[in-house]
């Protein structure tokens, strides 16, 4: 190593020692703070986020449980309907003005016994569903329906259904099997 | 106050034992200022060397050190590790930080280039080669790590470079060639170069024999 470089060895570590050790302390602390803030503001985003993806997530939920309760519900009616449509006989293949040929009106009415029982379940079935002398299959092709209600022995008499069982004055729990029309078709009494 | 007792403590022992740089970053990721504060003693003074020399402005060096830290609080995952060193993630982002600064604001120190041989500034010429003993003995100390200074600035920012990392921060040749993504042959041949240049610029204030290296 020559004179000049070795004088420029010198010179570079005097420079070099005379150089900052390191960032004025302020920059430090500007920085320290600007970490702070940095993270305090994340953490405030992030919050946010998740309580806005935890919101979504429920509003989602609420409408997905809304939609299936709702299909829930449409899918029972048709099923009901389509039930009673399949047991109902198909009046086309009987003469008008037939007697109802009581082993087709037992299984209509048992039919509808089940859906009934599926339907209330907490109630209890006294009797089984007796065909009154309004039944004619052959104007009653589909829309039976079960109606509930309190009738007198009287009511039930005059029906056609027997009520000898009950003392005239009370007033027997019944389910009443109404055809389309609304003509009362076979009953049943219900005790609770 | 035994909790920043205990905070301070943790972080001696944080900056003492070796955490490496990855799982610093992993907690600065996570909102850990001690480790921010391990990472930021470790690495600022060489950072803020750098800019100091590249730019020759303390004003400036503080901003970028400012700035090159603040990408590590809002990005610290951008760094990759099989890319190299955190140190030289730092330097790469002080030295583009650098760069376009001083290519924005153009505060460039007086430019003496070989060229520039006649420049009155620094118009010691042949004169101050033959009589550089006695112009050594005039100058300070002080003004001849001055002189050195407005020398290094002076140089090409390649070159430049090169001289603040390998003659100033005392780095390898490997990894400063590493840092600024060249091979070592080709660090060695601008540190060979940078240094004739400075000698050359030197001599002329007086300050030491335009030998040949």
């Amino acid at each position: 190593m020559n004179q000049s470089e070795e004088r420029l060895a010198q010179a570079f570590q005097a420079l070099s020692a005379e150089s900052p050790q390191s960032a004025p302390a302020e920059v430090g602390l500007a920085l320290q703070d600007a970490f702070r803030r940095h993270h305090v503001r994340r953490r405030r985003q992030r919050r946010l986020i998740t309580a806005g993806v935890l919101g979504a997530c429920l509003v989602v939920a609420a409408v997905l449980l809304s939609k299936s309760r709702s299909s829930g519900l449409q899918e029972k009616q048709p099923t009901l309907a389509t039930r009673q449509e399949q047991s109902l006989p198909n009046p086309e293949t009987r003469s008008l003005g037939a007697v109802p040929n009581n082993t087709q009106v037992k299984s209509t009415i048992a039919s509808l016994q089940k859906v009934h029982r599926k339907a209330r379940p907490s109630a209890n079935v006294v009797s089984n569903f007796t065909s009154l002398a309004s039944y004619d299959p052959a104007f009653s092709k589909d829309g039976f329906k079960i109606v509930r209600v309190g009738l007198s022995s009287a009511e039930l008499s005059q029906m056609g259904a027997p009520s000898y069982v009950y003392p005239a004055s009370r007033r027997v729990l019944t389910d009443v099997v109404l055809d389309r029309d609304g003509i009362p078709i076979a009953v049943r009494t219900v005790g609770r | 106050m035994s909790f920043e007792l205990r905070s301070e403590r943790s972080h001696r022992l944080m900056a003492e034992t070796s955490i490496d740089d990855q799982s610093l970053l992993g907690l600065i990721a996570r909102g850990d200022e001690r480790a921010f504060r391990v990472v930021y003693d470790r690495y600022n003074g060489p950072v803020h060397r750098f800019a100091w020399h590249m730019s020759g402005d303390r004003a400036m060096a503080e901003e970028i050190t400012q700035e090159v830290f603040m990408l590590l609080i809002r990005k610290p995952r951008k760094y990759d590790p099989s890319k190299g060193s955190l140190g030289g993630y730092l330097f790469g982002i002080a030295r583009n930080l650098t760069r376009r600064r001083v290519d924005q604001l153009r505060v460039y120190v007086p430019f003496v280039d070989d060229a520039n041989a006649s420049d009155e500034n620094y118009s010691l010429g042949d004169r101050a080669i033959d009589d550089s003993a006695n112009a050594l003995e005039k100058l300070t100390q002080r003004e001849l790590i001055e002189a050195l200074r407005t020398s290094v600035l002076s140089l090409p920012a390649q070159y430049r470079e090169v001289i603040i990392l390998c003659d100033l921060e005392q780095m390898s040749q490997a990894g400063a060639a590493e840092l600024l993504q060249c091979s070592p042959g080709t660090i060695a041949s601008r540190m060979h170069r940078a240094r004739a240049m400075l000698k050359i610029k030197m001599a002329r204030k007086g300050l030491v024999n335009n030998e040949p290296i």
